[in-house]
């Protein structure tokens, strides 16, 4: 077989996977597995929905200003921490994370969850949560690119999955961003 | 609102994404943020990317291009999804939006994708002046 239709077969199934996700589960289970792998987020794979009340919305996001302004003076523990990683996937499922929560603050977040920096390994990591290993997986979301979580049915973390490769994405999918000056705009400047 | 799995970019959300000056560039940073760290599936067309092509100049698209190239998913608008949107399109005669913004709404509904939530200005269209449309459709 060509190169060529080797790759044609492999763009067709995951353009596949990528609009029938069920489809693929069904059929090609091992295929599915190996893509779930390369794709975390996949569509098709469960994500956590929330729907918290406005005092509980109120009550997550003082609590998580309160670590981030913590985090700030460095005086969160690992523990306070994985609470606020906690709080910020609730909130995030919702799209109401407070300002203050930038990819920034949700970086040294995490860090600070993981006890380890997310770029120094080159490999994909699994980091598990003392006292949780054995809880059934409800919901699996991301908070930071490249940084998986397993949730209980409660949101609570079961363990945070690294994939360093996709953190180092973040600044190339970044790198458009304000790129415009007034002048380079050819209708503008026409 | 919950966390979107699938959001389509129009020449609006790309407008605000690449100029400082618009009001609404925060705004969309901070949701763009959001969803690169959510993971969400971002969408785009290739009309879209043919009218921004039409507007920016090379060094802005060729950053612009890697990253959709990378992290975007194209819709490649065929004659049926075209023929819908003329529809709409010569249906509302007042409306100030380019036929690619119409053309990114009805892509969005047939992949269950929701619009990029900021309001779309007629500036993106080329027209040198910003007005806020208020025809922000599923936001």
């Amino acid at each position: 077989m060509k190169k060529t239709d080797m790759k044609a077969i492999s763009d067709a199934v995951l353009a596949c996977y990528r609009e029938r996700p069920a489809i693929v589960r069904e059929h090609m289970p091992s295929i599915a597995e190996a893509l779930d792998k390369a794709y975390p987020c996949s569509p098709g794979r469960p994500m956590s929905r929330v729907t918290l009340t406005e005092r509980e919305r109120q009550f997550r996001v003082s609590k998580l200003q309160e670590t981030l302004t913590a985090l700030e003076m460095g005086k969160v523990s690992q523990e306070d921490a994985l609470r606020a990683v906690e709080d910020s996937l609730v909130l995030a499922s919702e799209f109401s994370l407070p300002e203050a929560a930038n990819h920034k603050a949700l970086t040294r977040l995490i860090e600070m969850a993981l006890g380890r920096e997310l770029k120094t390994s080159e490999a994909d990591y699994v980091v598990n949560v003392s006292g949780r290993e054995s809880e059934r997986v409800a919901a699996s979301q991301s908070i930071v690119r490249g940084v998986l979580c397993d949730l209980t049915w409660d949101h609570r973390v079961i363990r945070i999955s690294v994939f360093p490769g996709r953190v180092r994405e973040w600044g190339k999918a970044m790198a458009f961003i304000g790129r415009y000056s007034p002048g380079n705009c050819r209708e503008q400047s026409a | 609102m919950s966390a979107p799995s699938r959001v389509m970019f129009s020449t609006s959300t790309f407008g605000a994404l690449l100029r400082r000056d618009r009001a609404d560039h925060e705004r969309a940073r901070r949701i763009y943020e959001q969803l690169l760290d959510c993971e969400a599936e971002l969408w785009t067309t290739n009309y879209t990317l043919l009218e921004l092509a039409h507007t920016y100049d090379r060094d802005t698209l060729t950053k612009l291009l890697s990253a959709v190239d990378e992290f975007f998913h194209i819709m490649w608008v065929g004659q049926p999804l075209h023929s819908e949107a003329r529809h709409q399109y010569l249906a509302q005669p007042d409306l100030r939006a380019s036929f690619s913004e119409v053309i990114s709404e009805v892509a969005a509904r047939r992949i269950g994708a929701i619009p990029f939530p900021i309001a779309r200005t007629s500036c993106d269209q080329g027209t040198g002046t910003c007005h806020t449309s208020d025809h922000t459709e599923g936001t």
